[in-house]
Formats: structure tokens, sequence, C-alpha cells
């Protein structure tokens, strides 16, 4: 399926009172549109209005929100912006209604009519996406620098999210919830045979039902308090990072700080490895207590009287007997040979006595030391180092907090509060997701497994009572299936979008050695702590263009202000990279993104180069199809983020 | 499907299962079907019916 944007329509929004952009010639739909909008046209508007149409938000924006589209110069009521779109060869249209009386913001569409006809208070889209047009999916076709910046962001799970709907991974999702219903359906059906009362069968789906909602909940939760956690670290490296800058400046007491952070550093390392030790030592008993080893030894002792292994000690005596010396050094004779054939057998057991010897031989080894004294000694002189180095740099810290004034010191208030929060947060989730049986404070209310563990006994019960084990087990094992697939569907995936992605990259970051090395909740790169802005940007374009690229839905890509950060040579190679993956691309440039980016489309016919432009807050803004003008248009407002 | 990465996730998936060949082909339908978005719930019924369990087992 393919989405064209064929019209943007605006009335009394800000500045602009009534306009028309369209992306048709003739019938035709233009690949390529640059919009220079002089600022504070509506650059920003016109992209919040799109994404608020298109993922419906807009229906919940705020009174002040939608207060703030109306126009300065005149005393509009009403505003209204709308899209038409065409879905493979069907126009569908979508209005967003603004009420600067009341606040209100309503979404409606129409699949009739070219001119607003036939206006229904939904959002139609075709079947096949549908499901797709949300918040995350609608910010990967209309595309602005802050998408960017989350695409490498640890706080987010912007990447894999956007392969989950980008290659309809959902379908997964929608067959689990199919395979649950079916077997609810069933057992209902079956209830009327069941084995346990109404009354019984009741109680247990209530039950069960209370501890799929604890399971949803909790699974809500981490979600969110891993969100929180990613911020609250990168919160806590922006503050230190700053701390880190004021501290510079006093060069003795940064040193001493310094150095003390290596020795505490070196001496939480060597308390580990203490720690480690003493957990081994811990687990041989002779070595906690003397009492122990003792009766350890003496066990040994009694143990010398055990039985022999059959097998092996009867090949012993049969070779002992056919000796002519014994082991003891005297003679064996006829009559010596057949007592120790004869009596072989007293001192034969089982062939399990080889576990017996080996206990045997361990305890004989049950010597007390003084391995753990020593151990423990070591670990306590380790922790008053480690205390007297957390009070020194404590001290130094006051110091340079002192130097630094008020700024060092509410960034040391603000980093002690985010290490709080961090530790909270840590904890939290640890107790939603631990699987530590033995951990006393877990229970089925907050902890996922002991939650799961709940659910799948009401499960049994229910299906045990409705006499459908079978389809439970039926239900269970069909759910595992999924569960694989979509794991291996996943890993493949990613596997192929980091290659292509890479190769990408490589085309567009020429002066640098940046990868993509792993996709999880955000996108990894090899070896690398940071990247650019206009690193950032062109890795998110090349990441976003490989999704896209092997899609099964060809969308729009709406961008605004793509390359104002980048060097020549990567707005020269991200030109040549859009155009080859999207059917249809509507930019918003600033003056500054001309050259060496939106220049390169000028021998395009299929390309078309708008310059709207305020004059006024009172006049309606002019537009200009022209392309010289468009190419010579300077907004003198306008602020080139990075030199090139 | 006409991803071939997915396409070829799940037919080696659906190969190294042990399933009867009947299962198989159904299963493989019910998700090309379901990426498609043209597949019912009675499908599911009939793929459910085909899978191999110990049957009356306790759980």
């Amino acid at each position: 399926m393919k989405m064209t944007i064929l019209e943007l329509s605006y009335g009394n929004i800000r500045k602009i009172n009534d306009l028309i952009i369209s992306f048709e010639k003739g019938s035709k739909p233009i690949k390529n549109t640059f919009i220079m909008m002089s600022n504070g046209t509506g650059k920003t508007t016109t992209m919040e209005l799109i994404k608020g149409i298109f993922d419906g938000t807009a229906n919940n924006w705020s009174t002040t929100k939608v207060k703030s589209y109306k126009p300065i110069a005149n005393e509009a009521v009403y505003g209204n912006f709308s899209i038409k779109v065409k879905f493979d060869e069907k126009i569908y249209k979508y209005f967003l209604d603004l009420n600067y009386e009341t606040g209100v913001a309503n979404v409606s569409s129409s699949t009739t009519a070219e001119s607003g006809g036939g206006k229904e208070n939904q959002r139609h889209f075709p079947m096949e996406v549908q499901d797709l047009f949300n918040e995350n999916f609608v910010r990967r076709f209309v595309f602005d620098g802050e998408q960017a910046t989350k695409v490498l962001d640890n706080t987010s799970n912007e990447a894999e999210e956007a392969i989950k709907y980008l290659y309809g991974l959902d379908a997964f999702d929608s067959m689990l919830t199919e395979n649950d219903k079916i077997l609810q359906e069933f057992q209902l059906k079956n209830d009327a045979g069941s084995k346990g009362t109404d009354q019984s069968l009741t109680n247990i789906r209530t039950r069960k039902k209370k501890v799929d909602e604890i399971i949803t909940l909790l699974e809500v939760q981490a979600r969110d308090k891993k969100v929180e956690l990613g911020k609250k670290t990168s919160e806590k490296e922006t503050v230190e990072s700053k701390i880190i800058e004021i501290n510079k400046n006093f060069t003795e007491l940064n040193s001493e700080k310094n150095n003390i952070e290596k020795a505490k550093e070196s001496c939480r390392a060597e308390i580990e490895l203490c720690i480690n030790e003493l957990i081994t030592n811990m687990r041989s008993p002779y070595l906690v207590s003397q009492v122990f080893s003792k009766s350890m030894l003496e066990l040994a002792a009694n143990m010398t009287k055990l039985k022999l292994p059959k097998t092996i000690s009867r090949e012993f005596f049969r070779e002992l007997a056919n000796d002519q010396v014994c082991i003891c050094g005297r003679h064996i004779g006829v009559e010596e040979k057949q007592a120790i054939l004869d009596n072989a057998d007293t001192y034969l057991g089982e062939d399990q006595q080889f576990i017996l010897n080996s206990i045997k031989s361990s305890l004989v080894n049950s010597e007390y030391s003084d391995t753990l004294v020593v151990g423990f000694e070591k670990m306590k002189k380790l922790l008053i180092k480690e205390n007297s180095l957390e009070t020194r740099l404590r001290n130094v810290n006051a110091k340079l907090e002192k130097e630094g004034g008020e700024e060092a010191s509410a960034l040391n208030k603000q980093k002690e509060q985010i290490v709080i929060d961090i530790q909270d947060l840590t904890n939290n989730l640890e107790i939603i997701q631990s699987n530590n049986d033995f951990d006393q404070r877990l229970n089925d209310q907050n902890n996922l497994k002991k939650a799961r563990a709940e659910q799948k006994k009401y499960e049994e019960k229910i299906a045990a009572i409705t006499q459908t084990n079978n389809n439970l087990k039926r239900k269970n094992k069909f759910e595992t299936y999924i569960k694989d697939l979509t794991k291996l569907t996943n890993i493949g995936l990613k596997k192929d979008i980091i290659k292509k992605a890479n190769e990408k990259i490589s085309s567009v970051i020429t002066d640098d050695f940046i990868e993509i090395e792993a996709i999880e909740k955000y996108i990894k790169l090899k070896s690398k702590g940071g990247a650019s802005v206009g690193q950032t940007l062109s890795i998110a374009f090349c990441y976003i263009c490989t999704l896209f690229e092997d899609s099964e839905l060809k969308f729009p890509f709406v961008i605004d202000s793509p390359v104002n950060s980048m060097d020549k040579e990567k707005r020269r190679a991200v030109a040549d990279i859009i155009p080859q993956i999207f059917n249809q691309m509507i930019c918003f440039v600033m003056s500054t993104e001309v050259k060496d980016f939106a220049e390169r489309f000028y021998s395009r016919e299929d390309s078309q180069f708008i310059t709207i432009e305020s004059k006024s807050d009172s006049v309606n803004p002019t537009v200009n199809y022209d392309i010289e003008y468009f190419d010579s248009y300077q907004d003198e407002t306008e602020v080139v983020e990075y030199a090139f | 499907m006409k991803n071939k990465i997915i396409e070829k996730v799940v037919d080696e998936f659906i190969n190294d299962i042990n399933e009867s060949q009947e299962f198989k082909n159904m299963f493989k339908a019910y998700i090309d079907n379901k990426f498609a978005k043209n597949s019912g719930k009675n499908d599911l019924v009939n793929l459910l019916a085909q899978l191999k369990i110990e049957e009356d087992d306790l759980l």
C-alpha cells in the first residue's frame, strides 16, 4: 500500500488566514517538495497539526494549546486545517477543527468527497494501515530533529517499536490475543458440563481476572520505571559532567579528588575479590568452625568401614586370588585363593558406593584452618579503608562545592537527589522483575514471576473444572511457538537492518567511523560513547530509511529542517538517499539548507520549491512557486546551528 | 508475507517443529494470512485442533 499526501489546507491558524499547499501537478503527485517558510510563519505549527491529525492526539489537546493557534490579527472563533491523502488510488481527507472559544479540537475524516462532504467524527484509514496511525508510528514519517535524537536515546524504546510497527510484527501479538480468547470462549461454553459448582468457577475466574490485572499493571510499571531509570541515568551523567567542568577550575582540589576516586575504585575491586573468596571458603563447613571440622573427620574415619563398589572391587579380589603373593607379602596358595574368593562378597557393596567413597575422600581433607578468619580480617581492613576514602572524598567535594559557589552546590544537591531516585527505581524494578524464589519481599502482588505462577495455577484450575485441560495445553503450546517466532523474527530483522543501515551510514558519514552495533531498546553504536548533532541526524536518517526501505507499506516522509546541523558531505549524501527510499518527501527547509541539499533537486522534474513568506501578522502569507525566488530567499532570523 | 527475512524465519521455524505436515501447512497459511490481516478466528480454532499434545495428561 502506498500513501501520498496531496494537499494541506489552512484556515485561520496563527498567521495564516487562508492557504492551500498542493503536492500535485495536474493529477500527478509530486515526489519531492521543499517548503521554505520564513521564521514564525508556521513551519513547526504545520508539523504539529499534521501529527495531531494523523495520530488523533489533537482530540486531546489542552484548551491552552488549542487557543494558542488563534490568529493574532483577527477575531476568528474557529480555525481549521485539513490534509488530503491518497492511499493507493483512494482519496481520504482528514480535518482538524479548532474552536478558539471553547478550546476544543476535533479530528474528523471523509472518504467520499473532495470538498469535505460526508465528514465522519472519526479518523478512517484503510484497513491494512488502520492500526498504525498512532502516536509512535506517525512520528516515524512526520519526522523532526527531536525524533532523530530519540533513535539514539537510551531513554526510549523507539528503535524496537519502529521495527514492530513497520514490519507488522504486531501480527504476532494479535495471534496471542486470539489464542487466549479461543480458550476463554471454549471454557465458557463448557461451563454447563463442568465438574465444579458454578460458584467455585466464578470465584476462580474472579481471582484469575484480578491476577491478570496485576500482571498488566506490573508490566506497565516495569516499562515506565525502565524509561524513568534511563532518563535519570542520563540526567546524572549531564549533572556530573557539569560538576566536572566547574571542578576543573580548582586544579589542586580536583586532582586530589581524582586520586581519591581512583583509590576508592581499586579498594572496591579488592573488596569484591575478597567477598568472592569468602563466599567460596564458606562453602567448606570445616573452615567455618573447628567443631564442624572435627565431626567431619570423625565421619571420614567411620566411613572407611564402608563396603567397596561391587564391579570394580570384585575384579580386584579375582586378580588378587590369582596372584602368588598377597599385598601383605604372604604367599597365596590354593587354600588362601579359595578363602579370598569365598569371602570377597562380604566386602562388596553396590556400585553406588563410589559416591560414598567420593564423600569419604572429601571428608578426609576437612582439616580446619584459619583461612576464613584471615579473610574476614582482611575484609574488615578494606572496609575501614573504603570508609576513610569515602570521608576524604566527601571533604574534598565539600571544599570543591564551596569553591564552586551556588552553582556547584545546586548541582551536587541535584545529583544526590538523582542518585536517591535511581536507587529507588532500581529497587522497585528489581522487586517487579526478580526471579529469586527465596526473596521474602516478593509476592504475587508485586512480582511478575509470582503473579504469573498464580495466573497459571488459576488457569489450570479453570481448565480442570471446565474439563478443558487439552485446550489449555494447546493454548500454551501455541503461545510458546508464537513467542519463539517473535524472538527469532526480531533477531533476523535487526541483523538485516543493521547491515543495510551501516552501508548507508558509511556513505553518509565519510569522515568518521561510526557503525550501529545493536538495536536494543535504542540504537547502540560500536565503540562510540556519543555522536555529534550532525552525525546523530545522519544515523537516524539512515536507520529510518532502512526501516522504510523493505517495509510493506510505502509512506511519505515529512521532515522539518533535516540537514541544518550537517556539513556539506552529509547533506549531499542524505539528499541522495531519501528520494530513493520514500515515494514522497515533503521537506520544510530553512534558507541555510538550500546549499548542498535542496539545490541538488533543482534539475529534477519531480520536485517543486515553494516559498511561503509572512510580511506581517495581519496579512495572509504569500506563496511563491518560483525556483529562483526559492534559491535566493534569505531569512535573516535563521541561525545555522553548526558552522561547516 | 512479502518480507523475505520474516518469511525465511517462519519457514525454518515451522520446518523444525515436531508437528504433523498438515499442522505445518495450516500454521504457515495462518501466519501468512495474519500478516495480510486476512485471517479469522476460526482458522486458529482449526489450527489448534491439529496441534500434537499428550491428551488427558495432568497439566
